[in-house]
């Protein structure tokens, strides 16, 4: 949810180190992603955008149950330690032991599955540069992408050469499986009570 | 060059296109082309989301496409989408001077730091 080309920032031209951000962050009453020293307010999201995410953390959590595998979302702040990006995914899967970066557990090191809902404003950050971000966790397996103005879904696996395959969904039918994490949702149960326009 | 994807209808004109083979249009005007093997796209901030997203959805619909090019020109940095057997796309993405992009489906090869020659990246 992150205006990456207007740069909307919370804190205009005040250069930040991780360690400011990240103590202002957890005092701060509404979430900002930061990168290079910037942060970036989060707007609220649609009603679709809600009810695709909530859909999805809830099944695999479902699923995950008596796994060592935890789902989370929205709130759970993830660190791109290569390039210093703080950003809030949608969606989150960790499997085996979570790393976090500090005692304060709440900024994940170690995602191996994400997923985000695409909006207009944030379409270009997360298929592109936000996705490049990403790329650079070593511990992500799979990225998932969900439109929320139509039946889409494109999931991106991480192959062994460091390339990554891309399979497109579109029929209420088709079965997404989530190798990483031992999971699968349809796409019918994905989109429930999501008003496609 | 425009080119028309018969499944979807759209038309739209790609930066760049490549054809192999006997080029196919779409009536005797001979300026609708429907069989590219290579299309690339220069990302814009306008088109970006619509050249990775949609748009990439009407060229998968384009049976003859097997490689999709999308360059960044604000950086160094290119992803290339090659269709697999199964209808799967692989992505492998270039950001260095030195990196080569190996067009298989066109027997090309070109270097980063050909392509971006005499770009000012901002």
């Amino acid at each position: 949810m992150l205006e990456w080309w207007s740069a909307v920032s919370t804190q205009p031209k005040t250069f930040l180190t991780p360690e400011e951000y990240l103590e202002l962050e957890r005092k701060a009453e509404i979430k900002s992603e930061y990168y290079r020293g910037e942060t970036f307010a989060m707007s609220g999201a649609s009603r679709e955008h809600n009810t695709l995410g909530v859909n999805l953390v809830s099944s695999l959590h479902q699923q995950l149950r008596g796994k060592p595998c935890e789902a989370y979302k929205s709130d759970m702040r993830v660190k791109v330690s290569p390039t210093g990006l703080y950003t809030y995914p949608d969606v989150i899967v960790v499997c085996g032991e979570p790393r976090f970066e500090d005692a304060a557990v709440d900024t994940l090191l170690n995602p191996a599955f994400i997923a985000e809902v695409l909006s207009p404003s944030t379409e270009a950050y997360d298929r592109g540069r936000k996705f490049e971000q990403y790329q650079a966790v070593a511990s992500l397996q799979e990225y998932l992408l969900v439109a929320q103005d139509r039946m889409h879904v494109d999931l991106f696996t991480r192959q062994p050469d460091g390339t990554w395959l891309l399979r497109g969904f579109t029929r209420a039918e088709d079965t997404i499986e989530l190798a990483s994490i031992e999971c699968r949702v349809t796409l019918g149960e994905l989109y429930e009570k999501v008003e496609l326009s | 060059m425009r080119v028309l994807v018969p499944s979807t209808g759209l038309y739209t004109y790609p930066d760049v296109i490549v054809v192999c083979g006997e080029p196919r249009f779409d009536d005797a005007e001979v300026d609708t082309l429907l069989n590219p093997a290579f299309i690339a796209e220069i990302l814009s901030p306008s088109t970006e989301a619509y050249d990775r997203g949609r748009k990439f959805e009407h060229y998968q619909a384009v049976a003859s496409l097997q490689e999709y090019m999308l360059i960044a020109q604000d950086r160094m940095h290119v992803d290339l989408f090659t269709r697999q057997p199964d209808g799967t796309w692989l992505l492998r993405g270039f950001t260095r001077a030195h990196d080569a992009i190996e067009l298989a489906s066109i027997a090309c090869r070109v270097t980063l730091g050909e392509l971006y020659e005499k770009i000012e990246l901002s």
